[in-house]
Parts: structure tokens; C-alpha cells; sequence
């Protein structure tokens, strides 16, 4: 067979790979943090050590109590939205024709804005607008929304969720009609995070919900998220615990400071500048980690 | 290969998301500091940031070349959200992850009280491997948040360039 017959075979070959490859291109959250050790990357995803799950058959979650002033968006219109954002993950169908194995339990509105996790108090997990500052001084007005979750490094278990919306810097409307020019679709936008709320990490499909970029008034799931959130909490998983109270407990309130953290130095200040400096800082940095370690018992 | 054109064009304009797509003059001009850099090492710990607790990371960062910012340096210090400290890890969807010992593009930022950070989060930093001819290209972080366009983005404009070609780029905007 000549170069020029096999040519098209060659390239009709590499067009189904690619169709395949992007058929499963959902990316899950994984422990291994690249920033201190090194993790295989595959398709784009970090694939080593532990994929994050929560441990709950039901995972509670809360709204902050004052909703958004500034959006003229109250607690309970937040609320539904988040509520049709988690039933779209959960209405979604894995190959066995179940659904995922997960329910969302509402614990009501809370006083705590925090996105925080305590080792040794009650939790919540919150979904808060920020109406005042956004606290992040590396983003500005283009961030509208950031998850963060917290976990146990080990075995991916996850501990903790939360849900901040620029409310100070963005502006957003309830509903896809209403989100043209500089507002943006509050449901789109929470759409996406509930499923990194849920674990998920992006997509490399164009069409996924998470994926890195999508359109205003995306909030229905494509078949690459739901294989994600089927593989996440596929639906014959035996969770770890029937309860969906948060871990060490459930309080409204956020918990008071611990010990071991952030007292003193930086908080937002410099470490010396200077290479000598730079490393005497990690040096002692490492130092107070290890006597902070050997007292800690339970993260 | 249009079709595939045709597909990067739209994911990179007509987009809504969680973070807006910053533009390449806004991403430079917001940065205190631009460099290929390769992060050596890092430690973590508990910190506070706008009042609340978050794990932050310091990433050792050597400045392989400097394009725009102080020059004298050889390496610096980036803090990052997320992390890891003992048993308990904290991840911030759309925050740049500075993997270690892969050589990168970033765009940092010094906050008032001396802290360097990424600039834009996931958008400022841009790892590079290098292509069949040995040149080293640009990649999107693998952390990226889900961009609304705002066409050209920084990330749909820097993503595939040659490292040279970028670093051009840049210069233009800020000689």
C-alpha cells in the first residue's frame, strides 16, 4: 500500500482516536498535589494518588443567611438555585440506568461567610455571596466564582466544600434571559461549581458543563459530565457513613481560630526576601509543620 | 483540521463562565513581574487570607528568564491557595498549580505587603513542554477555571505559541 492510499486511513484512524479519546475526558480531583511531589498526567488530568468522594450517602450544604444586597438576590432565591443545580447532578444517568450515589440535604441559611474547614470544631458547608471585599488579591473582578474543598490528603475523603460568588465585583441574574451584557447566569455559574462542590475536576469536552469555558445558560448536564459524576459516586458505591452531618459536627456559626494556625507572621505579610532568607523562612516553616504534626491527631 | 479550528475558536469566544478571560494587556500590565521560571520546591501551612483559614503553598520558583520585572533575581518566592499540610489538603478550583520541575511561563503579581502571587490565578501561568523540533510551547494550566470570553483571551492567544513568540508578544505590550 502506498503513503498517499494510506494517508486518509491514517487520518480518518487519528480522527475516531481523537472522538474517542474526548468521548471520556472528564478529569476527577486526585490527592496528589503536583506542587509538592510529581503526578502522572494523563489526558490532561493529574491521575495519581487518591480520587477525591465523599464519605456521606447525603452531604448537607447551607446557604449564608444575608444572600446578595447588592444583587437584590436573597437567600432563598439562592437557595433554589443551588437546589436545581445539585438535583441536575443528581438526576443524572449512569450507564446502568441509575443515578449517582449521593442526596443533598438542606441544613438551612447560616451566619458563616467562611470557606473554612475546622479540624477540631463543627463545620458547615456554605455556599456565601461576598458582598464586601472578594478576599483574593491575585483576582479581581474576572473571578465570579470559587470552590474550594478540603480533604484527607491520604484517601481523598472529603472533609469539606464551599462555594464563594463575587457578588463585590460581578454582577449576575437568576435566570439566562436575564444575563446579557455584564451580568452573568448565576445558575450557569453554579451549575459548574456544584460539580467541583461534588468532586469533579474540568473537562477537556467543549460541550461539558466542566469544561474550562461555557455558554450562558448551560446548566443541563452532556454525557461526558454525568459519565464524571457516575464515576465519582457511581451508583453501587458503599458509602462511608449514612449521616450528612459535616464533620465534627454542624454549627451555624463559624468556628473560632485554632492553634497551629496562622497566629503570627504572615497572614498576609512577606516572608524576608533574598535567597538565605527564603530558605531559613521554609526552613522554620517546616520545623513549626512537624510540631504542629506530631500534636495533631485527627485533620 | 478546520473543524478543529472552528471548535477552539468558538470554546474561546462565545463563552459565560466562573472566572472572565483576562486579556494579554491586562494580564501584563497587572503584573509586577514576568518570567519563564521553574519551580524547585515547595512547603505549606495554614494562613489566613481576607480572614478566613485557607492552606497556602510556597513554591521556590527559579527565574530561568525575566521578561519584564526586577531582573536581579535568581529565584523568588510564589504563594499559591491550596495545599497540603499533614493529612489535610485543600484544593482551589481555578488557582495555578506550579507542578514542580516543569518550566513554565508566569505572570506574578506583589501584593502590598511584599507576597508574590499569580497573577489571575490559572490564567497567569502557562507550563511548556517542548514540540518535536525542540521548541517549547505554551500549555493553558491544567487548573483553569471555566472562562467567559472576552475575546482574545490571554490563554487563547498564548496557548500553542512558541516560548519566543509569546515572550515577543509580551514586549509589545510592555517594552
Amino acid at each position: 500500500m502506498n503513503l498517499l492510499r494510506l494517508l486518509p486511513r491514517l487520518a480518518a484512524a487519528s480522527f475516531a482516536f481523537a472522538l474517542s479519546a474526548q468521548a471520556s475526558a472528564y478529569c476527577l480531583t486526585h490527592t496528589c498535589d503536583p506542587k509538592k511531589e510529581t503526578c502522572e498526567v494523563v489526558g490532561g488530568c493529574n491521575v495519581s494518588g487518591n480520587v477525591l468522594f465523599w464519605p456521606n450517602a447525603v452531604v448537607s450544604f447551607n446557604i449564608q443567611q444575608d444572600g446578595s444586597k447588592r444583587q437584590d438576590i436573597t437567600s432563598d432565591q439562592l437557595r433554589t438555585v443551588v437546589k436545581n443545580g445539585f438535583q441536575r447532578w443528581v438526576d443524572a444517568t449512569c450507564s446502568d440506568g441509575r443515578g449517582p450515589k449521593i442526596e443533598l440535604q438542606d441544613y438551612g441559611d447560616v451566619s458563616c461567610a467562611k470557606p473554612e474547614y475546622n479540624k477540631d470544631q463543627p463545620n458547615q458547608n456554605v455556599i456565601t455571596f461576598h458582598d464586601g471585599t472578594w478576599p483574593y488579591a491575585n483576582t479581581g473582578a474576572e473571578t465570579l466564582a470559587l470552590t474550594t474543598v478540603f480533604f484527607n490528603g491520604e484517601t481523598g475523603e472529603i472533609y469539606d466544600a464551599n462555594i464563594e460568588i463575587n457578588s463585590n465585583q460581578a454582577n449576575f441574574a437568576l435566570g439566562a434571559s436575564q444575563a446579557t451584557g455584564d451580568r452573568d447566569d448565576l445558575n450557569a455559574v453554579l451549575t459548574h461549581e456544584l460539580g467541583h462542590f461534588l468532586g469533579l475536576s474540568h473537562s477537556n469536552v467543549g460541550d461539558a458543563t466542566m469544561y474550562q469555558s461555557y455558554q450562558i445558560g448551560m446548566t443541563s448536564l452532556e454525557q461526558d459530565d454525568m459519565d464524571a459524576i457516575c464515576a465519582s459516586l457511581p451508583p453501587d458505591r458503599v458509602p462511608l457513613t449514612n449521616s450528612s452531618t459535616p464533620r465534627h459536627g454542624f454549627s451555624t456559626e463559624c468556628g473560632k481560630p485554632e492553634n497551629g494556625c496562622c497566629s503570627s507572621t504572615i497572614g498576609g505579610k512577606a516572608p524576608p526576601s533574598g535567597t538565605l532568607a527564603l530558605w531559613a523562612f521554609g526552613l522554620g516553616v517546616v520545623v513549626w509543620g512537624g510540631r504542629a504534626a506530631s500534636k495533631r491527631r485527627r485533620p | 483540521m478546520g473543524m478543529v479550528a472552528a471548535t477552539l475558536v468558538s470554546a474561546s469566544t462565545a463563552r459565560a463562565t466562573t472566572a472572565r478571560a483576562v486579556s494579554l494587556k491586562d494580564l501584563v500590565q497587572r503584573s509586577t513581574r514576568i518570567a519563564r521560571a521553574t519551580p524547585l520546591d515547595s512547603f505549606a501551612r495554614s494562613e489566613e487570607i481576607g480572614g478566613t483559614r485557607h492552606i497556602v503553598t510556597y513554591s521556590r520558583v527559579r527565574i530561568d528568564e525575566p521578561i519584564h520585572g526586577p531582573s536581579g533575581d535568581s529565584e523568588t518566592l510564589v504563594r499559591t491557595l491550596g495545599g497540603r499540610v499533614g493529612d489535610l489538603g485543600e484544593i482551589v478550583h481555578g488557582e495555578a498549580e506550579l507542578a514542580l520541575n516543569e518550566s513554565c511561563l508566569v505572570f506574578l503579581m506583589l501584593d502590598p505587603n511584599g507576597v508574590e502571587f499569580v497573577t489571575a490565578m490559572a490564567q497567569g501561568h502557562y507550563p511548556m513542554t517542548k514540540d518535536s523540533t525542540g521548541v517549547p510551547r505554551l500549555h493553558p494550566s491544567r487548573n483553569m477555571a471555566n472562562l467567559v470570553g472576552r475575546a482574545p483571551s490571554a490563554v487563547s492567544e498564548l496557548s500553542g505559541r512558541a516560548f519566543p513568540e509569546a515572550r515577543a508578544m509580551i514586549l509589545g505590550v510592555r517594552p
